[in-house]
Formats: structure tokens, sequence, C-alpha cells
């Protein structure tokens, strides 16, 4: 099944001179069960792809659909709740609410969608038992290690039982091992968990993981590889 | 409420911060709430002062509505009306004893006699209550017709006064200490603490208070069945305006316009208190708001929505505002109690009686409250709205240059439009367009500050270069790289320090101009009195005393004052002093507001009269109109001359007239004060001496001299100064509490700089100078927007005040402005020094991987 489908994607910044085209018709598709890297050097546009993918950002021009939904036709409190119900997202900075401890900071987007704090704290921790820092679940954000973030924010993505997970250079304030790690726990949540995973980075250990790699330059895709090195 | 548990996170992850806030709560509620709760046991203190006797079953009490006194012979009128079966007449008036002079046998002080006339034929037993006759002896006898210079006291008062039946007592009068032999003891003690009643017949009471042929109250009893509803229309018809048919309560009212205008500063003190933690909310929230920007973007991303994050942010500010409401009643409380026990002794030694507890009425509760959560909510609520137009972006990456400059534009527009409306009201000449005025200024600072930061910066960064070195070239770049900041950190402190120098403003108007007016309006070399704050209850002095000091070798001249307190239809209390207008002119005088000396001469018409400013702006009275006074016959219509203040009525309405129409109207014949000037080369000592000679055989009175008396009153508003400036400093805290805490957010989010900064070889001591001269631009910078709003805001307040009522004219706070230019530096350098320690304490790779 599809999960993201988008055509002809366009997204200009700007006006005249400075005007800068930061996805120039991209089209593009990911599935259920999929896990997808888009790679390419900085300002190629992989990044605001990743915005009108989850609503963050609205395109100038073509279409966005998640699981068949168009999204161009919702308002901001659809697209609010969308995200909530359906996408997960995983951010370089973490952005863990730092006065909140891992348990709290997990729970949040099922606290934000109205289930009862002692439902959203049990399953909560039943994710922070799976990514294994069930152990830190009463720490705040400032307690814990570059890999335990990552793992709590990851936590915090898959609580709400979302089908696509997307992930804005994740790794990005990890050492190589950390990153490493996080790579191996992506795949197994695509494989255990049978999510949909688009990720945009810039590091090709990570995106070696990945079932497909596109390659984007100047708002545009340019190449698309298979992880087995086929081009797609 | 799901937002809840986030909010008090925040609260609780930012202990200092939310303590700070809510200690700027705390301080205005608890001013509120102490205060409403004083209130009622103030007013309950009038009432029982005049109502302590109306108590029985009598049917009728016939009084002016000032307590003032009328006819002997409209008894008779009251009686001949259809069902009134029987009447009696009163005299009912409480005296001041002059201080230390009387004490019970225990040894406390009485402050004042209520001296009662009383009608010794009457025999109908209904007003025995009030007229002694049906009370305990515990010897002698109880008065009786026929009886002359008599008197009956309580047991107790006559124990502490050493005397007996048949023993003379004296006691003080208009005519000076009259003599009255005592017939009878009253088993029961006076009625209350510092006061003890005297009966005697009602012509003694005439001549003790010189009143001939004047009762102050007419009692009736109603027959079986009559129609007290016809009865009360009958006296209405009779009497009209200015009398009263139920219970004594007259008197109260001058006493409440002086509590109003204290209650008006005190609440003008709450309510700023409370604007200043509104300010101090909108600030701290606006920079958290700032600062919490990526947190606000996650959540946006993960699913919450504008009003989820609208509502977590107002939950934050309702959860500091319930908790500085709560801990700022409970504080009320104490505030109430203390001030209680500060008053207490005053009042007792004032009233004659003690004040009673604080009362927390609903009343107290519901403004509190209401100003407690409504100013806070409403502070943080454009903050709130900001945060929820956060877009889920932010968790990604900073805001594009495209947002922010249309931001930029509409700031500068809305600012610009608010500037031209501000102070279009400011110039308009009208008050409330004036005050409507300044409150758009001040938003147009605010909106316009980071307009003005890099001008300013500009100004100011070559100073700071001289005083910093390179640091101070660094410090102003910060400053001007980040408009928006600075300018909330600037306007902090520009909003404490304007609150500070208006309220300064408007208390110096109040103190320092009325010490002015003193000094202008007390032209006399010498004032007799006995006492400067004169009410009814002032005896006074009879025309002898003036004629005795005339003859005194050395006075060259001398002018006295007669008054009365009444009030008009709608229970307004109002003075009316009656001068003789050109003998006042000469000695004493006026300061004239509008209209000019030609006044006196006109007054001796005896229509004619000058109002105060206090009367003329609660009544809307000017030049050339005529005002209707309720005197002992009927109405008199009377034509205002001028407006003009003194220094003793400027706090009450006042109407002076001629003396002689005083007296003719009202009956008041006499004198309160007596102003005297001195010959050239007159033997001052000996003067002097004789003076207080003539004043001794006056109760009370005395004799002072124009320098000490500026003296004296120099040290009351000294006194009051204190007081004002320990609250204003209870205000400044908070607003140092704001730019401490916007200057520590500075450095907390430029940490990661700061570290590049000490990677690339700033060394500690660099960081911690760039810190300080940040702060100490910012400051300069707060400092002049500061001053600038606070001197607009103390005129506009001391407006206000002459819209509720007092017209003050203003004065400059300049010494105010000096103090918080000084408190500002202060305060910036003070601030500056933590924020300061900890950006140079940081370690370099902690810096630079900080999030």
């Amino acid at each position: 099944m599809r999960i993201v489908e988008t055509e002809n994607l366009t997204r200009i910044f700007g006006s005249g001179e400075a005007q800068v085209n930061a996805l120039d018709g991209v089209s593009l598709h990911v599935d259920t069960g999929e896990f997808v890297a888009v790679m390419g050097p900085s300002g190629c546009g992989k990044s605001t792809l990743l915005h009108m993918i989850g609503g963050l950002d609205r395109p100038t021009d073509g279409l966005v659909k998640i699981e068949g939904k168009d999204l161009s036709s919702m308002d901001d409190d659809d697209l609010t709740d969308l995200r909530r119900q359906h996408i997960g997202f995983i951010f370089q900075f973490f952005n863990l609410i730092p006065t909140l401890d891992a348990l709290d900071n997990t729970a949040l987007p099922l606290v934000l969608g109205g289930t009862k704090p002692a439902d959203a704290q049990s399953r909560a921790a039943e994710w922070l038992e799976k990514l294994e820092v069930a152990d830190r679940s009463t720490h705040r954000p400032e307690e814990l290690s570059g890999g335990q973030r990552q793992r709590v924010a990851i936590a915090r993505s898959l609580v709400t039982e979302p089908t696509l997970i997307l992930a804005d250079e994740p790794t990005g304030n990890l050492d190589s091992k950390a990153a490493q790690e996080f790579a191996t726990l992506l795949r197994e949540i695509v494989d255990r968990w049978e999510r949909s995973i688009l990720l945009v980075t810039h590091d090709p250990r990570i995106s070696s993981f990945a079932d497909r790699i596109i390659h984007m330059e100047d708002g545009q895709i340019t190449q698309e590889t298979n992880n087995n090195g086929k081009e797609g | 409420m799901r937002v809840l548990p986030l909010a008090w996170s925040y609260i609780k992850g930012r202990p200092i911060r939310s303590i700070m806030t809510v200690f700027s709560i705390v301080i205005g509620v608890m001013m509120m709430f102490g205060l409403n709760g004083m209130a009622p046991a103030f007013k309950e203190m009038f009432i029982s002062s005049t109502q302590s006797m109306a108590l029985s079953e009598v049917d009728l009490y016939v009084t002016r509505r000032d307590g003032g006194f009328f006819r002997g012979e409209y008894e008779d009128n009251i009686a001949s009306v259809a069902g009134v079966e029987s009447t009696a007449s009163l005299i009912a008036r409480t005296v001041a004893a002059p201080p230390d002079h009387y004490t019970t046998a225990d040894g406390r002080p009485i402050n004042t006699i209520q001296v009662f006339g009383v009608d010794t034929a009457n025999t109908d037993e209904t007003f025995n209550i009030v007229t002694a006759a049906g009370r305990r002896l515990a010897a002698g006898r109880l008065l009786q017709p026929g009886d002359g210079q008599v008197v009956l006291l309580s047991e107790i008062f006559a124990q502490g006064l050493g005397i007996g039946v048949g023993d003379t007592v004296r006691l003080p009068g208009a005519g000076g200490w009259m003599n009255f032999q005592v017939v009878g003891l009253l088993a029961d003690p006076g009625i209350m603490l510092g006061t003890q009643q005297v009966f005697m017949p009602i012509p003694a009471a005439q001549d003790l208070l010189n009143i001939p042929n004047r009762v102050n109250t007419v009692m009736g009893r109603f027959a079986e069945g009559a129609d007290a509803v016809a009865i009360e229309a009958a006296m209405e018809s009779m009497f009209g305006r200015g009398y009263e048919f139920t219970p004594l309560e007259g008197g109260q009212d001058i006493w409440a316009a002086l509590m109003e205008f204290a209650n008006v500063i005190f609440s003008m003190f709450g309510l700023l208190a409370l604007a200043m933690a509104g300010m101090i909310m909108f600030n701290t929230f606006r920079t958290s708001v700032v600062e919490r920007k990526r947190d606000i973007g996650m959540l946006r991303a993960v699913g919450a929505r504008r009003r989820t994050v609208m509502r977590a942010i107002l939950a934050e500010g309702l959860i500091l505002a319930v908790l500085g409401t709560v801990v700022g009643m409970l504080l009320g409380v104490g505030f109430g109690y203390g001030a209680k026990n500060a008053l207490s002794a005053a009042f007792e030694n004032f009233m004659g009686r003690p004040l009673g507890n604080p009362q927390f009425t609903v009343m107290a509760f519901s403004v509190s409250i209401a100003f407690g959560l409504g100013i806070p909510l409403l502070s943080v609520l454009v903050p709130a709205r900001g945060a929820s137009t956060i877009t889920p972006l932010e968790a990604m990456r900073p805001a594009t240059v495209e947002q922010e400059a249309a931001l930029k534009r509409s700031r500068l527009i809305i600012g610009f439009i608010l500037l031209v409306l501000g102070l279009a009201g400011l110039l308009s000449g009208i008050f409330p367009l004036m005050a409507f005025g300044s409150i758009l200024f001040l938003i147009a600072l605010g909106l316009l500050g980071p307009m003005l930061i890099g001008p300013i910066t500009k100004t100011f960064s070559r100073m700071l270069n001289l005083v910093f070195g390179q640091e101070g070239g660094i410090a102003a770049s910060n400053i001007a790289r980040q408009p928006r900041r600075a300018s909330i950190t600037a306007s902090s402190l520009m909003v404490g320090l304007a609150i500070l120098i208006g309220l300064g403003g408007m208390l110096a108007s109040t103190y320092g101009g009325a010490l002015r007016f003193l000094e202008a309006n007390f032209r006399s070399d010498y004032i007799m009195m006995s006492n400067l704050v004169v009410t009814n209850d002032t005896v006074g002095a009879g025309p002898d005393l003036a004629e005795t000091v005339k003859r005194i070798r050395g006075v060259k001249e001398l002018t006295n004052l007669r008054q009365i307190d009444v009030t008009d239809q709608n229970g307004i209390g109002i003075r009316l002093v009656g001068i003789e207008p050109l003998g006042f002119e000469k000695i004493s005088g006026l300061s004239f507001l509008e209209g000019d000396n030609s006044a006196y001469a006109e007054m001796q018409s005896g229509n004619t009269v000058i109002v105060n400013g206090r009367f003329a702006s609660q009544f809307g009275t000017q030049i050339g109109d005529t005002i209707t006074l309720d005197g002992d016959h009927g109405p008199v219509a009377v034509v205002v001359a001028a407006i003009g203040l003194d220094y003793i009525n400027m706090k009450l309405p006042t109407v002076y007239l001629e003396q002689t129409a005083l007296t003719r109207e009202y009956g008041v014949r006499n004198d309160v004060f007596l102003m005297i000037n001195h010959e050239d080369g007159a033997d001052l000592e000996q003067m002097e001496e004789d003076l207080q000679a003539a004043a001794g055989a006056y109760p009370g009175f005395g004799i002072i001299s124009r320098q000490q008396l500026w003296e004296s009153q120099k040290q009351l508003t000294d006194g009051a100064t204190v007081g004002v400036n320990i609250m204003l400093s209870l205000l400044a805290a908070p607003a140092l509490i704001g730019l401490a805490n916007a200057l520590g957010i500075n450095v907390i989010e430029r940490t990661r700089e700061i570290g590049m900064l000490r990677a690339v070889g700033a060394k500690r001591r660099q960081i911690r100078r760039m810190v300080i001269a940040e702060s100490f631009l910012l400051c300069l910078m707060g400092i002049a927007l500061g001053v600038i709003a606070g001197i607009m805001l103390s005129f506009v307040m001391t407006g206000v005040l002459e819209f509720a009522g007092m017209r003050i004219p203003y004065d400059f706070p300049g010494v105010g402005v000096l103090t918080a230019i000084a408190a500002g530096l202060i305060c910036g350098i003070l601030a500056a020094l933590i924020p300061a320690r900890r950006a140079s304490d940081l370690e370099i790779v902690a810096a630079l991987a900080y999030e």
C-alpha cells in the first residue's frame, strides 16, 4: 500500500531575484513497511520535502497524499490530527521537553490527543521498554546520554502507533557508535513493527540500512537506488 | 485539562523564575485584599461612633443628615403631626477632650466626652434609654425638672476624677472650661473604651456648647396604630432635604470622605502593583515563548493543535496567578491585621474607639480574585496567542526571513499609529483622553522598541567602547543583532521604572504639593487652634477668645475661621468654612485654581462663595454656577466666585462663605482657628506667652507659629514618605527580578555562542565584561524610555486623582527621576552579575554542545 505519494511537488521561497526553488517537481512514493532514505548536499531541498510530506509546510504547487488522503484540502486542525494519528517525527535536536521526564515526554502525543494520563503513561512505558530505556523513564533529558535521548524521541514518535515515521537528520548529534545503533533500531522498527520510514540524512552509513535511497540536488530527484545497489 | 501537567512541569522546571513571578502577583493581591478587608472595619467604626444610641424602641429620630443643630421649636412642629403621640428634644454631641486630661480609675485615657442634653421635664419612659432616666444609679439621684448646671456621670469616670456626688466637674466648652455639679453617679460604665457619657439638662448643654435654643435630635413615639409611612411623609414635607427621620448616622460623612481619599491612593497602589505583575508576566511569558520556540514547534509537529498550545501557556499563567492570589490573600490577612494594630492606637486617640478587626467580605474576595487572576491572565494572553502561531517548522529550523520581515512591518505600522493616537490623546487636554493616550503611548513604545534599539545602540556604542573596551563593541553588536530580545529586556525595566516614577510623582505631588501649599497658604505668623483635624466634635471657642487675643500687646491683626460639616441630599460630606473675607485675604488666603482675589470682595455680599478644587471636581462646579446649600431654614442659593485651595481642607469638598452667612444659616458661632499677625518689633516672647495663656482657658486650644506648623507637617509627610518608599521598594523588587530574568535568558540562549567565543580565544573575564556591558546598555535604554514614560504616567496619575475628585497641582518628581535612574543602573548591574558569572563559568565543550 502507498503510504506516501507526491506528484510534481514544488516549493518556492521568496520572489524576484531572491527566489529559491527549494523543491522543483518532485514525485515519489513510500510503501507500507518500506525504509526510504533521502540524501543530498545541503540546500538540495531534502528537508523541505520532509516538511511537505509531514504537513508542516504547504507546497507552492503539486500534491501530497498520506494513505491516499490529499493534504491540500486539509485545514490546520486536520493536518494536526493527521500528524498525531498517522505520523511520527524524529528530530535532529531530539526536541524533548526539558522539564518532563522520559516517560512524560514519550506520553506527550497521547496526552495531547486526549488519552487518559494513566493509559498514556502505561503505553509510553511499553515503548520505552521495547526501546530498552525503561530504566531511564524517570530521568529528565539533561540526565540522559545522546543515544538515550534519541531512543526516548523514537519512543515518542511510535507511541501513537503511526504508519509513517519521518526523521530529519536524526543522527546529526550522535557519535558514530550511537548512530550505528540508531540505524539498526530504525531497521527493526520497519521489520518488526511494519512501519514506513522516510529519513533525511547526510550519513551514508545510515542510509545503507534503508531499502531505497533517493538522491536529490537543486530541488530535484537525480537518482534512486535500492539497498542492493541497483538503480530504481 | 490535559495541558495542566505540562504547564505544571514548566513551572517546576524553572523554580526561581516561577517564584519571582508569583511574588509580583502576591504583592498586588496582598495590598488589595488587606485594604478591602480593612474597609468594613473603618466604616463600622464611623457608624458606631455616631449610632451608639440608636438602639431603643423610639419610633422616630429627627436629625439633620450631618448631625448638625436646628431650632428647638421644631419639636412643637413634630409633635403636631397626626399620629405622633409624644416627643422629646435631645442634644447628643461628642466633644473632643484635651489630650491627657481625663483618665478612668484604672488609668485608661478618655479622649472624647459624649455630652447629652436631656429634657428633664419629659416623663415618657420610651425615651429613658437615651436620656439616662432609666439608668441604674450607684449614688445620688437622676436629673429632675428645675435642674441647672448639674450633671450625671458614670461611677468609673468619677473615680478617675477623684470626685463624688456633690462635687464639681470641669467640662470643656465653647466658652472655655465650665463647672458642673455632680448630682448622681451611673452604675454602668461608659459605652465604649476611650469615651464617657455625661448627662445634663438641655439648657446647660446649650450653654456649654454655645448653641442657644438649639438641639440636634427630636425623638418621637407614635400612637397605637399610627401610619408610620404617612408620618414620615409629613416629616419629609415639613423639613425637606437635609433631614433624616431614622436612627442617627449623621456626621460620618466627612470621615468617610477622608477615608475615601486614603482608599483611592492605596487602591491605586494595589492596582499598580498588579499592573506591574501583569507586565512582568507578559515579559516572562514572551521571553519564555521565544525560549521554548522549538519545544512548541515540536508539540505542534507531534499533534498539538494551535488552541492546545495556547491553553498550555494560559494554564501556566493560571497556575501562577492562582498561587499568587492565594498566597497574596493569606498575606493580605496579615497585612490587614498589621494595619489594624498600627493604626488602632491612633484611631483610639482620635475617634475615642479602637479600630475593629479586618473583615474579609464577599466584596474583598471577589475584587482580589478578579484582579489577582484577571490581570495576569490578560497579560499572558498575547504571548499565548503568539505561541499558538509558532509553526511546527520551528522544531526543525529557525523562522524564515520572510516571516520576520512581515512581522516587523506590521509592528512598525501599528506602533506608529498608536504613537500618533497616544500623542494626540496626551495633548488633547481632556483627562479621559489623556489617560487613554498615555496607555497607547506606552504600548507604542513597547511595539516600536525593537526599531529603536538599532539607533540607540549606535549612539551609545562609542561610550560603551570607552568604558568596556573591545567587549563593549561585541556587546553593542550582540544587542543590535537581536533587537526584539533586547527590547523585551529593556522594556521590562522601562515599565518598572515608569511605574515607580509615576507613583513617586503622584505622591510627590500630594505630599510636596501639600507642603508648598502650606507655605503659600498659611501666611499668618501664628495660628491658634484646638487641632488641625477639626470636625463637628471640635467645640471651638466662642467670640470671647478672639476679643481677648486682640487685646494682647504685640498682636497686629487677626482673622477667625468657623466651620461645620454638612451633607448634601446624596449623603456626600461637605465642609462649610466661614471666613471674614477681607481679613482672611490679608492674613492668610487661598491658592486660586480659577478666579482671583477679587472673589473675597464679592463674598462680602453674603451670597457669593468660593469652593475648593475637591468640591469643583466632585460636583463639576465652575465659576458663575449657582449651588444650593441646605441651611437651617431651607435651601440657600449661592454663586461660585472662584475655585481655590487651602491646606487643611484640600482633601474635602469645601465651600468658603462669609462668616455671618454661616452663622445665620447654620447657627455656627464658634471659632475653630484664629490666624494672628504680630506687629513689627513686638516682644515675641512675651506675646507668645500671653497668647498661650489666652488659649489655655479654652479646652485643647493652643498656639503654634507658622514655622512650628510647617515643621510638624513636614514631619508628618516625611513619616508618610518613608511608608510610601517602603511600598515603592516592594514594587521595585519585582522589576529587578524581571530584568534579571530577561538577562539570564539572554545568556542561556546564547550559550553555544559564548562557547564559540571562548573556543576562539575569549577569556572568562572578557565574557563577563561583555555580559555586563550588554546589561549596562540595555539598562540605559530601559532607563531612557522608563523616565520618559514615568514622567508622563505621573502626570496622568495626578490627573486621575483629580478625576477621583481631588484636584492637586502637578509636582515634577525630580527626586523620583534621579532615584529611578540610580535604581535602574544598580538594578542593571546587580541583575547582570549572576548571568555574567554563569556565562564566564561555562565549560567550552559543554557550551558548544548545548542545545
